[in-house]
């Protein structure tokens, strides 16, 4: 082997021996981890609110006794339970990633952003149909409102919740792509 | 006694984690195969840390644990090579020594991934500094054949190197 030969192995052996530089993989784990404890404690609340919800339905069930509060606190109840139904079973297999490793990060990463858009598609979806349900029950059995500020605070709640699932579902699907081009980056070794 | 392992672990990590994390990126195809592969050798070392006793260095046998490790992934993976050679081309001419100057880590990296197997062994170990007989003992094979192979993997890695230039 020449002078020059060697010359060209040890720069070679120097670029071999580089630091690996990988921001995205550090970004993804950061991430993720962000997003871990964030779950934890919006389960924790969700949790919190059911209970309570539960908690305030059947105490107007049982204080009032009246067929609008009956039917009004069933409703509240089963809009509970399927809430956090749904909710429990869309984190399954959310929790924490399988191993350390970047890959398994990264899938966890996509998996929770497809979660988040199915949960903003659900939670838009019962919305619009509680929307419809409720418009055509104050029209069909010609409920008074206790005043128009009850109207208005309709509209606010369903298209508020509906305005923040669309918004949801627009920020997990940006997300995903960010993630799609971060796997792309890491498979193609860089 | 575990804390005298873990103590050897820790060191070992310490001294060599970078180059079998180099490793682990040759033998994977993409860098979170290597972080898989990175955590098996490593389970693999600490699990084989008591069955130690001094007859090599603890390079060399990190190395033969990570080589071992590192073949099996790859059997077990069988990573769609015809990839690779889009990942390694460059447009800029040049004499060789100028192009092997030029090149990144990663593209070095991609060039060792297509040589074959053995060779592609002793050209990270070398890379990584060890001397023919530290190669030939985490090979299990004589000096000659690491000096017979390594001659031929420079060739063939230059050949791929000119190839894609």
């Amino acid at each position: 082997m020449t002078a020059s030969q060697d010359g060209d192995w040890e720069g070679l052996a120097r670029r071999w021996r580089e630091p690996e530089a990988r921001p995205d993989a550090a970004w993804v784990h950061t991430l993720v981890d962000r997003h871990s404890r964030g779950l934890r404690w919006v389960a924790a609340i969700e949790i919190l609110v059911t209970v309570a919800g539960l908690t305030f339905a059947v105490a107007v069930i049982l204080s009032e006794r009246t067929a609008a509060a009956i039917g009004l606190g069933l409703a509240a109840i089963l809009h509970t339970v399927l809430v956090a139904g749904f909710s429990f079973w869309n984190r399954h297999g959310v929790w924490s990633p399988l191993s350390q490793s970047t890959g398994d990060y990264l899938r966890l990463a996509q998996e929770r952003c497809r979660r988040q858009r199915r949960s903003a598609r659900f939670l838009a979806g019962l919305m619009v149909v509680e929307a419809a349900g409720v418009t055509a029950w104050i029209l069909g059995a010609d409920v008074e409102l206790p005043s128009s500020g009850w109207r208005l605070g309709l509209v606010v709640l369903f298209g508020g919740v509906i305005g923040w699932s669309i918004g949801q579902d627009w920020a997990a699907r940006r997300r995903l792509t960010q993630l799609a081009g971060i796997e792309a980056g890491l498979a193609a070794g860089h | 006694m575990p804390i005298d392992r873990e103590a050897q672990f820790d060191r070992i990590i310490a001294s060599e984690g970078a180059a079998l994390r180099r490793l682990s990126l040759t033998y994977g195809q993409t860098p979170a195969d290597a972080d898989d592969l990175f955590q098996e050798i490593c389970f693999a070392l600490w699990k084989s840390l008591p069955s130690f006793r001094g007859e090599c260095s603890e390079r060399t046998f990190a190395f033969r644990i990570g080589h071992n490790r590192g073949l099996t992934f790859r059997a077990r993976r069988r990573p769609p090579l015809a990839e690779l050679p889009e990942q390694l081309r460059d447009q800029s001419p040049g004499p060789e020594s100028l192009t092997m100057r030029a090149m990144n880590r990663d593209r070095l990296l991609a060039a060792v991934r297509r040589l074959s197997p053995g060779h592609a062994q002793v050209v990270m170990l070398s890379l990584e500094g060890l001397p023919h007989a530290e190669i030939a003992l985490v090979l299990g094979v004589t000096e000659n054949n690491v000096a017979v192979r390594l001659t031929r993997a420079r060739k063939q890695l230059r050949a791929l190197i000119e190839e894609e230039t």
